[in-house]
């Protein structure tokens, strides 16, 4: 049934001061009005106006013992099977043929303790539901280490499982499974403390909920507890970021102890994905993407980079600090390559000049004689404003030296163009001055990026008051 | 007796301020309005992160912020406005997009979009005699588009002198008139809508902003549904309101015989319309254009977007609303609700002095 906006509106008033018990009973109304497919009742109206309120009134449910059986490791979850595994990164693809070999061979009680979940998904309290979650998964940890471990033992029984599967890679998916499924319990009420994925912003209450729940794991579960910091990880926006609770964790360790710690495989991981980021720059620089795609890149690494070396106190000697300084190398060099070297070159094709003879001497003027080419306008605009962005982040990446003798360079030039047009502009004609008005914006607009607004400024009104003195 | 005072609610346009296209990004979603004691004042929302609007003067903006060339450009256009509100602000930008103060890609955008306007002023003029034709129940009867050609106009204007005598007034008395509306609705559109200038375009975005929203949120967290909710309630009040302004306009094309007889009086009633209408409209344009930014990014990304949209969504204010909307409207705004305009804090040379001594 379709509403006039303004029955819409007083219909929308009136429900907004409805009371919660009121809004649950029509909400449960209009369900039975769509299910019956009511015409003359606008269900669908009430329903989306009444949504808002009832998520707080009753959250949503996780319905079945397979969609709770994966609750713990969903975070490390990927669409896709790359042919060479990742650690702790688990392809969708592997959940259902281990749940079918749950199914298939878990005994009785497992079936049972997935019934009884489903039962009080519909029925029973919150902390009835997590009682037989938890059950669940120590009955599934319990049959697939089982599983696992024959395997380990027996050549035969590993082909076996992992035709199963499907193949070696989902194997290995399943071993990470298992450890995940080891910590359920903890990791599931740490997750439920959290942010939902991803987290951009790791704060300080998050941290210390993550390094308390890493302590007791240690205490009960010794071994598994770099797992909890592992599946944490695949949480964040920036893997990187969980580096805060090492740092926690070993507030005097520097690298050398940590990579010999127990912690080892997450410093491992970070480090790699690093390695990874350094790739898809480079693609990106080689494809000309663009600057602005190259720069975000960068600044992703950057802030990456800056959370390896502060909380894992990298020395430059070790092994990771050898890995890390080579992808700031091979950064560096990208942008340079991409960037940095092509930037003056960009520039001049906006700044034309060309040369005049006056007796016998030539000279060097601006040359107004077309209007302001815009393609040349946006690629000088592009370079100046990539310069700048260079400029921000030259020390993080050990490009300082190199960045700020080209971006004075373009600077110079930049400014003495300007200063050329100026004089140029005193003697153009009228019927140009329109032209020349355009130039001088365009200059202050590069000297915006390369110098700063001020002077930008104080160019701009210097240029344009002699435009307008001269007409 | 209606209570319309809602806490951090502005009563009028005139209290909520305009919209400033600034691109500096401390004065992004930037205000500016006239002051109770006179001149004018800036409103500057979320400065420094901080919660609430900080309201300066306008005169002091440029030293506490290190403005773009673009801004400054805004700021200097402003301060030679005889009328501030959001239509002539709108003047300013575009003039000085168009002279290539933020790039060259703005400029030529700005360049097209008064070509269109002023090409737009043409068509509704056309529309105009076309529609005084049917009035006249003239045998000659002429499309707008027919009437580019010379000739056609000419006809048009003969076949019009009965119509014109009979309120008493020359077919180029008529004509002229005809233009001057032409003239005034150029940033509106036709009131058909076969020529939609940049009002009636703003107004469709709106509707596709608020029907991509709705799609989007059905798979999000209770807590983003929440907030987009706002965002789409906000909008559909929004466009409740322009599209009852957008009929008043109509309302003048359907009585054509009396708009132009009282056409001194009219006029001004037009442009007082199109004046309320931009800024009922005003600011949304801001809103959608951050929205469009991210409608490609993942989904976090456009959560942050939404949860940043409605922290500085314009709020409507409580003279143009209705007893129902303003219940709607102290929904949106209830408690929880994170609206930077809601909180205004001053600031002057004064404070700033005793806080650095």
């Amino acid at each position: 049934m379709e509403l006039s906006r303004e029955k819409k509106e007083i219909l929308k008033a009136f429900l907004s001061s409805m009371g919660e018990r009121q809004q649950i009973m029509l909400a449960n109304a209009m369900d039975y009005a769509r299910q019956q497919k009511a015409e003359d009742i606008p269900y669908d109206f009430i329903l989306r106006s009444l949504r808002p309120s009832l998520f707080k009134i009753r959250p949503p449910r996780n319905g079945t013992a397979q969609r709770i059986f994966c609750n713990p490791f969903e975070d490390m979850l990927i669409p896709n099977e790359p042919n060479i595994k990742d650690q702790a990164r688990i392809s969708r693809a592997v959940i259902q043929p281990v749940w079918n070999w749950l199914k298939r061979n878990g005994n009785e009680s497992f079936s049972k303790r997935c019934e009884l979940y489903e039962k009080l998904v519909k029925s029973g309290s919150k902390e009835q539901q997590n009682r037989a979650a938890r059950d669940l998964w120590a009955e599934a940890y319990n049959l697939l280490k089982g599983r696992v471990d024959h395997a380990h033992a027996n050549h035969e029984s590993q082909r076996q499982l992992i035709q199963e599967l499907g193949s070696t890679r989902r194997f290995e998916d399943l071993l990470e499974i298992i450890e995940i499924l080891s910590i359920a319990g903890e990791l599931e009420e740490l997750r439920s403390k959290l942010p939902v994925k991803p987290i951009t912003k790791f704060k300080s209450r998050d941290i210390t909920a993550v390094k308390e729940s890493y302590e007791r794991v240690a205490f009960h579960l010794p071994g598994q507890e770099s797992w909890l910091i592992v599946a944490i990880m695949r949480r964040l926006l920036q893997s990187a970021d969980i580096l805060k609770v090492v740092k926690l964790l070993t507030p005097d360790g520097d690298d050398k102890i940590i990579s010999i710690s127990d912690l080892a495989k997450v410093g491992n991981i970070i480090i790699s994905e690093l390695e990874h980021n350094v790739q898809m720059i480079r693609q990106a620089g080689l494809s000309n993407e663009g600057d602005e795609t190259l720069l975000g890149m960068v600044h992703h690494y950057v802030s990456s980079f800056d959370m390896i070396v502060t909380n894992l106190n990298i020395r430059r000697e070790g092994a990771w600090g050898k890995r890390l300084y080579e992808t700031r190398r091979q950064v560096s060099d990208i942008l340079t390559g991409s960037i940095v070297e092509k930037a003056p070159l960009r520039l001049s094709k906006a700044l034309k000049q060309r040369s005049v003879r006056t007796g016998r001497v030539k000279k060097t003027v601006s040359d107004l004689r077309d209007d302001l080419d815009d393609a040349s306008y946006r690629e000088a605009r592009n370079a100046a404003r990539s310069m700048r962005e260079c400029l921000r982040i030259a020390e993080k990446i050990g490009l300082v030296a190199e960045v700020k003798l080209i971006a004075k360079k373009m600077a110079e030039d930049l400014e003495n163009y300007s200063e050329q047009l100026l004089m140029d502009i005193q003697e153009v004609p009228n019927e140009y001055r329109e032209r020349a008005r355009q130039h001088v914006i365009m200059v202050a607009h590069l000297m915006e990026y390369l110098i700063d607004s001020d002077q930008a400024d104080l160019y701009l009104r210097r240029a344009l008051l002699r435009i307008d003195h001269e007409a | 007796m209606i209570n319309r005072s809602l806490v951090g609610v502005p009563a009028s346009l005139e209290t909520r301020g305009f919209s400033l296209p600034f691109t500096t990004s401390a004065l992004k979603f930037s205000r500016l309005r006239v002051a109770k004691e006179g001149g004018f004042e800036a409103l500057l929302p979320g400065l420094s992160g901080g919660k609430g609007t900080y309201v300066i003067p306008w005169e002091d903006l440029p030293e506490i912020v290190s403005m773009s060339l673009h801004d400054r450009a805004i700021f200097r256009g402003i301060n030679n406005l005889r009328e501030v509100n959001a239509h002539s602000i709108r003047s300013v930008a575009l003039e000085t997009k168009k002279m290539g103060y933020n790039g060259p890609e703005e400029a030529v955008e700005a360049k097209n979009q008064l070509e269109q306007e002023y090409d737009s002023a043409l068509m509704i003029h056309f529309c105009l005699v076309s529609e005084a034709l049917a009035a006249a129940q003239s045998q000659q009867r002429f499309s707008p588009n027919d009437l580019l050609i010379d000739e056609n106009m000419q006809i048009a204007r003969k076949a019009l002198r009965g119509f014109a005598n009979s309120i008493d007034l020359s077919v180029n008395v008529v004509m002229d008139r005809f233009k001057e509306w032409a003239n005034l609705l150029r940033d509106v559109g036709s009131h058909d809508q076969s020529f939609p200038g940049y009002l009636i375009n703003r107004l469709a975005r709106l509707a596709g902003f608020i029907a991509e929203l709705e799609e989007w949120a059905d798979d999000e967290t209770p807590d983003v549904i929440v907030k987009a909710q706002k965002l789409q309630d906000m909008g559909e009040l929004v466009g409740r309101l322009a599209f009852e302004e957008m009929e008043c306009l109509n309302g003048y094309t359907k009585k054509l015989d009396q708009t132009l007889s009282h056409w001194e009086e009219a006029q001004i009633k037009i442009e007082q319309h199109i004046v309320k209408l931009f800024g009922i409209l005003d600011g949304w344009n801001l809103l959608i254009k951050e929205w469009e930014a991210v409608s490609g990014s993942v989904h976090y990304i456009q959560r942050d977007k939404i949860f940043e949209l409605v922290k500085y969504m314009p709020l409507l204010p409580t003279n143009l609303l209705n007893e129902h909307q303003l219940v709607i409207m102290r929904d949106i705004v209830g408690p929880g609700a994170g609206i930077m305009a809601l909180h205004e804090q001053k600031y002057t040379k004064e404070n700033e002095r005793d806080k650095n001594n």
